[in-house]
């Protein structure tokens, strides 16, 4: 449980708190701050798009001996598949960014 | 000396009436000398407008008005209920997580509403927000005549959630006074009856009379 803390240790004296006759001050709109800008993540997770793949057992385990066998992962093999399916398409190539992992040695 | 109270005047929806309310009830309370300070939490400023006007006219005046923001007003309550009788906090029209923090540190919200869909239908966030939170009470604001029939309907669906604790007609009674820094309690005795019933609720539910 946290510890309540001190009156004191806000640093303000009562008498303070109260406005001078005739001069009392709004306070700003708090709840109408603008929100907070939007980080440029520097990783996938910080700003893609998650998306979920359902796969029988079997061929799961077919994806997953081919990325070890490839020194890969699934994420890179389905990338690469769609790239696939868009160069057919004629259109560009999926955007790639900065793995958070070293990859596989 | 016991404890004060602190009564949080809650609303989502503009034009509630809430800082009339405020004002009403803070000068209801003083005449019964108590001692009563107000913060001004919404940004609009009206009741701080009002309480310049008034200490100019008299800087002797009450009610105090305690100038916080909403980040450490939770921390101050304790203090604010040791000076004072009754402490009223006028909020803006919000359900902001300050001001649910704010609402549980304190005896009551106080939800005023017109019986208007629009109205009622911003009632239940507050009610959602501050249910388990902190005892509610309503009052239904600005209606049309006593005996308004979207009133009584309205008065019933709130009552089911909690005490409505008064209703106020639409009185030019309530707006002159507040432009010369005074109340319609203290101006207008129509004004008067109907604030002196909802105040007395108030303090029955705060438990002031006992």
């Amino acid at each position: 449980m946290s510890k309540r803390p001190s009156l004191g240790s806000i640093g303000l004296d009562l008498d303070d708190i109260e406005a001078k006759p005739a001069s009392g001050q709004k306070v700003p709109a708090f709840h109408e701050q603008p929100p907070a800008p939007e980080v440029d993540g520097k990783h996938v997770k910080d700003k893609a798009v998650n998306m979920t793949v359902y796969l029988m057992p079997a061929d799961h385990k077919r994806l997953k001996m081919m990325a070890v066998s490839q020194d890969t992962t699934i994420q890179a093999l389905v990338m690469d598949g769609l790239d696939i399916l868009l160069e057919r398409d004629g259109q560009e190539p999926l955007t790639r960014w900065k793995p958070r992992k070293k990859p596989r040695s | 000396m016991k404890p004060g109270k602190i009564v949080v005047i809650s609303k989502l929806k503009g034009g509630s009436g809430a800082t009339t309310l405020t004002r009403e009830l803070a000068t209801a309370a003083l005449e019964t000398g108590q001692s009563v300070a107000l913060v001004d939490l919404d940004a609009q400023g009206s009741l701080t407008n009002w309480w310049n006007r008034r200490t100019a006219a008299n800087p002797e005046a009450g009610p105090k008005l305690i100038q916080l923001s909403p980040e450490k007003l939770p921390n101050m309550m304790d203090q604010l209920r040791s000076k004072f009788d009754l402490v009223l906090v006028d909020t803006p029209p919000s359900t902001h997580d300050a001001l649910q923090k704010i609402a549980s540190k304190a005896d009551m919200a106080v939800i005023p509403t017109k019986p208007t869909p629009d109205d009622l239908d911003a009632v239940g966030p507050v009610i959602r927000q501050l249910r388990g939170v902190v005892p509610m009470a309503f009052v239904i604001s600005q209606i049309t005549s006593k005996r308004s029939p979207d009133a009584v309907e309205a008065t019933e669906m709130l009552s089911a959630r909690a005490p409505v604790i008064g209703r106020t007609v639409i009185r030019v009674g309530y707006y002159r006074a507040a432009g010369i820094g005074q109340s319609g309690f203290e101006t207008d005795k129509t004004v008067r009856e109907e604030v002196q019933s909802i105040y007395d609720n108030l303090t029955a539910l705060l438990g002031d009379d006992a």
